[in-house]
């Protein structure tokens, strides 16, 4: 099988209370042992409360942070961050768009300038294509190319989430990491960035990792899900396979927690889910649901569940299974 | 070829520089609007920007030029204000009025030099101490909490008895007191700045730490410290005018405004206006200035700015 | 309460703000009526004038805003009369109160929750002693499920999570023995699943003290889980009300159709979202008359020429529209 990327135990530790020789006694587990692997044309949701470690995630993806252990191959190569120049090139196939339009742009630029900016840092494009570029880019993202000078401050937010795409996409990149790209637009430009994801994943052959805690903007999107809680996986698998056979209680919990209406305007029945999130420095014992969990039996409190196989599209960590 | 290639990549950033212009100057247009609403401060802005032009025209403007400049003229010592010489004249019969004039030329490039060599000092350093954090952070704000442990005006005047008496050296020994309240401000503003998503967007993209810093902080850091440096315009004049006032600033006959007031105090009880009138033009100057500031913070936050 | 039978009731009002650019029309409402003990959903997108509404009720808006006409009558007096005292003494905080987006800002930061909640407490029952007032304070963390109300008094709003801040405003709101509850996407910011334990814990609310609760979002899938009615605001104007059943299934406006259809679901997995043409309206420049015609895709001229009125189309459901009357349902969407 040919993975454009494969992400294999990789782990994140923060130290906190640093003492005199910088030496750490405690540690938050962002990231704890995670492994998936993107192929290509995926679009994989990852959900999860916040502090689950999904961000962080991203963010090691990306290569803003080193993993403290674990390594990321992208298309069959490993990748090596130390590397300034490999850093570089690694930037080009990965690119992310942020949650806030409103922030992710410099408001004291244009559009032009804010979009040949990934050109220019990589040297791409020279000055002379430039204009032709970003404006068969703002047409691909469904502006007309002569709002290239413009400030972000004259487009919507759903024009400027448009803007951060055109932008991401300017090095032609294979993965796109999706970060909330809708939670701060409006539902009806929601629709529009949406349709517009999909075409350009179809068009352009990318995948996408998409972060979002709006369930039925992952199930519209996504093929694969990604469910974790306290820096773990804790059920990965096909979104029908999991939205249609949830396994894991989290899972079943946040299903229930979060109101949204089906097709024929029926309003889903929702539950709350008790009890907050344990702090990520001291885990409890077991597995790391166990205070919240209502179908805790004995085994939980003293080990901690592993990501077992439950059929060829399904993952899940839990005693139960 | 390679030569149309050359025009065409000429010709279009004449195009997007008419564009930039375009928007510079309607931007400008709403700036202006925006100062004018507020009455007070569109009055100061209309004082500052005669100001400007009273100190380049002040050899046109002057009735009497070479006596703005110290020409001496014995005849008309101690004149009360009449009609020759609206402001009156001092003890070497000079036109204080032409003198005020040519103040304004040294009070204004004094201000406007002293800040911009402070603001040279200190916004690499402030852009440095604020984007990395850390060691150098800590080295550097340290110097400045050296240097903001002692009133500026106290360490103009040790660095201006150092360098010897004149108005250069005042120049420069007020710069160096100034700058690490600039390089503060300019370090706090880099840190909010920096946490916005912009800066990770650039971060994602590969931008170099430089570029970012050039191209993406600094533009959205430099409201604030345009706003402290317009109000800061008076002080330096004061501060200037306090060190020629001791004697450690501009040199007779230099028609420095706080020299003028030294001068004139020996003579108060006879010549009221040759202190007044000098007095009022400084009052008014840096009222002007400090109202401009205030006026600029209301403009330039994002919070009052209509979208 | 039972002298009056409605808790709020929004008569004809209108705002405008005075801009460097001109004169904007904010809001233009005919009616608004909330009743003892209800939850009424707004919905709208940003630029609708929701939370001018809010702040409009409570007697907040910014220097540059204008009410031009209209009352808002509450227990059967118009606070757009009352001076800026009465409101800050008598109504906001004590009779009418709003939670925010950001919870830190409606705490004092410097002040334990103790302190903040006690000095409620005491000003709406000046004959507790303090023994009296803690264990009333106490009482009140418990009503609004604060997990551990003893540790809660004693932290400062920093210390607290976002959804353990809004509780803590809600107590303070029922402390005060306020009557309205303005939410303002005041579970926006939180997470998912602490997001429903405050919607829950304010229908709890309604049902057991008879609050009356103003739930203004963009969520439409939240809303319809809370409320009973909705109105759907668009830049500025309601042009669709009815009970959540009416406007969830028999949407008549166009705005409404679309706003439901463009909703990711299961069910529209591999297919193209509909979208609705056009932008926003700026509040600078509205459409006039219809304030949807330049985006409507069955605009008429009778459109162009007159203002549709919010006619009733069923007892709970009315709708800002001419073709109102068309009952074809199968046009979902633009």
């Amino acid at each position: 099988m040919n993975y454009l990327l494969n992400a294999k135990n990789l782990k994140k530790y923060f130290p906190v209370n640093k003492d005199l020789f910088n030496k750490a006694s405690k540690y938050v587990h962002a990231v704890d042992d995670v492994s998936f692997s993107v192929e290509s044309k995926d679009i994989i949701g990852i959900v999860g409360e916040s502090g689950c470690g999904k961000s962080t995630l991203a963010q090691l993806i990306m290569g803003i942070y080193s993993p403290t252990s674990g390594t990321i191959e992208f298309e069959g190569k490993s990748i090596n961050l130390q590397n300034k120049k490999n850093k570089l090139a690694y930037k080009r196939n990965i690119q992310m768009v942020f949650q806030d339009p409103y922030w992710s742009l410099n408001p004291r630029k244009m559009a032009r300038d804010i979009i040949a900016e990934p050109m220019r840092v990589h040297k791409t494009v020279n000055e002379y294509d430039m204009d032709n570029e970003i404006q068969r880019l703002l047409n691909m993202v469904g502006i007309s190319g002569d709002r290239m000078y413009e400030y972000p401050h004259e487009f919507s937010g759903g024009e400027r989430q448009r803007i951060a795409i055109a932008r991401s996409l300017s090095l032609s990149p294979k993965l796109l990491i999706l970060d909330e790209p809708t939670s701060s637009i409006d539902t009806l430009s929601q629709a529009g960035i949406l349709n517009l994801l999909i075409r350009i994943r179809d068009e352009l052959n990318l995948s996408y990792l998409l972060i979002s805690h709006d369930l039925s903007v992952i199930h519209f999107m996504s093929n694969k899900i990604i469910v974790m809680y306290l820096g773990k996986i804790v059920e990965m698998g096909d979104v029908n396979e999991i939205f249609n056979n949830m396994l894991h209680p989290y899972t079943k919990a946040l299903m229930l927690a979060i109101p949204s209406i089906d097709s024929a305007g029926n309003i889903k029945k929702v539950e709350a889910l008790e009890g907050n999130v344990p702090s990520a420095i001291n885990l409890p014992k077991g597995c790391r649901f166990n205070a919240r969990c209502k179908y805790c039996i004995d085994i939980c409190l003293q080990e901690e569940p592993t990501l077992k196989k439950i059929d060829k599209n399904h993952s899940v960590a839990c005693h139960l299974y | 070829m390679v030569e149309d290639k050359k025009n065409i990549i000429k010709n279009n950033s004449k195009m997007f520089l008419a564009i930039k212009l375009k928007n510079k100057y309607n931007s400008l247009k709403t700036f202006l609007k925006l100062l004018f609403t507020n009455k007070l401060t569109g009055f100061a802005f209309i004082v500052i920007s005669a100001l400007i032009i009273i100190a380049i025209f002040a050899s046109i403007l002057a009735p009497y030029p070479e006596q703005g400049l110290g020409k001496v003229n014995l005849d008309e010592v101690f004149q009360s204000p009449n009609a020759k010489h609206i402001f009156g004249t001092d003890e070497l019969g000079r036109d204080i009025f032409s003198r005020l004039l040519y103040g304004a030329r040294i009070s204004l490039s004094i201000s406007v030099i002293t800040i911009v060599i402070a603001l040279i000092i200190a916004i690499p350093l402030g852009l440095i101490s604020g984007y990395y954090g850390g060691f150098v952070d800590e080295i550097i704000m340290r110097i400045t909490d050296v240097f903001l442990s002692f009133p500026p005006l106290l360490i103009a005047i040790v660095i201006t008895s150092f360098l010897g008496p004149s108005l250069r050296n005042a120049v420069i020994a007020i710069a160096i007191a100034w700058w690490p309240s600039y390089a503060r401000l300019i370090r706090a503003q880099v840190i909010s700045v920096k946490q916005k998503p912009f800066i990770s967007a650039s971060k994602c993209i590969g931008t170099s730490d430089f570029k970012i810093m050039l191209t993406h902080i600094l533009p959205n850091s430099i409201a604030p410290i345009i706003i402290q440096a317009s109000m800061d315009m008076g002080s330096v004049i004061l501060t200037a005018a306090s060190l020629s006032f001791i004697g450690l600033g501009a040199q007779a006959p230099e028609p420095e405004w706080g020299l003028i007031i030294s001068t004139s105090r020996k003579f108060i009880m006879d010549a009221w206006w040759y202190t007044v009138f000098p007095g009022l033009v400084i009052f008014i100057t840096v009222l002007s200035f400090n109202l401009l500031g205030d006026g600029l913070r209301e403009v330039l936050d994002p919070k009052t700015r209509v979208r | 309460m039972g002298v009056y039978d409605r808790a709020l009731e929004i008569i004809d009002l209108e705002v405008k703000a005075k801009t460097v650019s001109g004169t904007a029309e904010l809001l233009n409402i005919k009616e608004l009526i909330l009743d003892w003990g209800e939850i009424v959903g707004i919905v709208g997108e940003s630029g609708s004038g929701k939370s001018i509404l809010a702040l409009t009720i409570m007697g907040l808006l910014p220097k540059n805003v204008f009410v031009t006409k209209g009352k808002i009558l509450y227990k059967g007096e118009d606070l757009l009369k009352k001076d800026e005292k009465f409101m800050r003494e008598k109504i906001r905080g004590n009779e009418i109160t709003m939670i925010f987006q950001d919870p830190m800002a409606s705490l004092n930061p410097v002040f334990t929750v103790k302190n903040q909640l006690s000095s409620v407490i005491k000003v709406k029952n000046p004959k507790l002693n303090k023994n009296e007032i803690y264990k009333k304070a106490i009482e009140m963390l418990d009503l609004v499920k604060l997990s551990d109300p003893e540790m809660t008094m004693n932290k400062y709003p920093h210390e607290l999570s976002g959804g353990m801040r809004q509780r803590v405003l809600i107590a303070m709101a029922l402390s005060a023995q306020a009557k309205i509850l303005i939410s303002d996407e005041a579970t926006r910011a939180l997470d998912v699943t602490i997001q429903l334990g405050i919607i829950k814990l304010i229908q709890e609310l309604g049902e057991k003290f008879n609050l009356s609760t103003l739930f203004i979002s963009s969520n439409m899938a939240l809303i319809a889980s809370v409320c009973k009615k909705i109105s759907v605001l668009y830049s500025g104007e309601v042009i669709e009300k009815g009970n959540t059943n009416d406007i969830l299934k028999e949407a008549r406006h166009v705005y409404t159709k679309s706003f439901l259809a463009s909703l990711p679901t299961a069910g529209k997995k591999g297919t193209v979202l509909p979208i609705l043409e056009g932008n926003y309206p700026s509040i600078l420049d509205k459409p006039k008359n219809c304030i949807f015609s330049d985006r409507c895709p069955i605009v008429t001229d009778e459109c162009r020429d007159k203002k549709p009125t919010l006619s009733a189309i069923s007892d709970s459901h009315s709708v800002s529209c001419f073709k109102n009357l068309d009952s074809d349902k199968t046009d979902k969407g633009a």
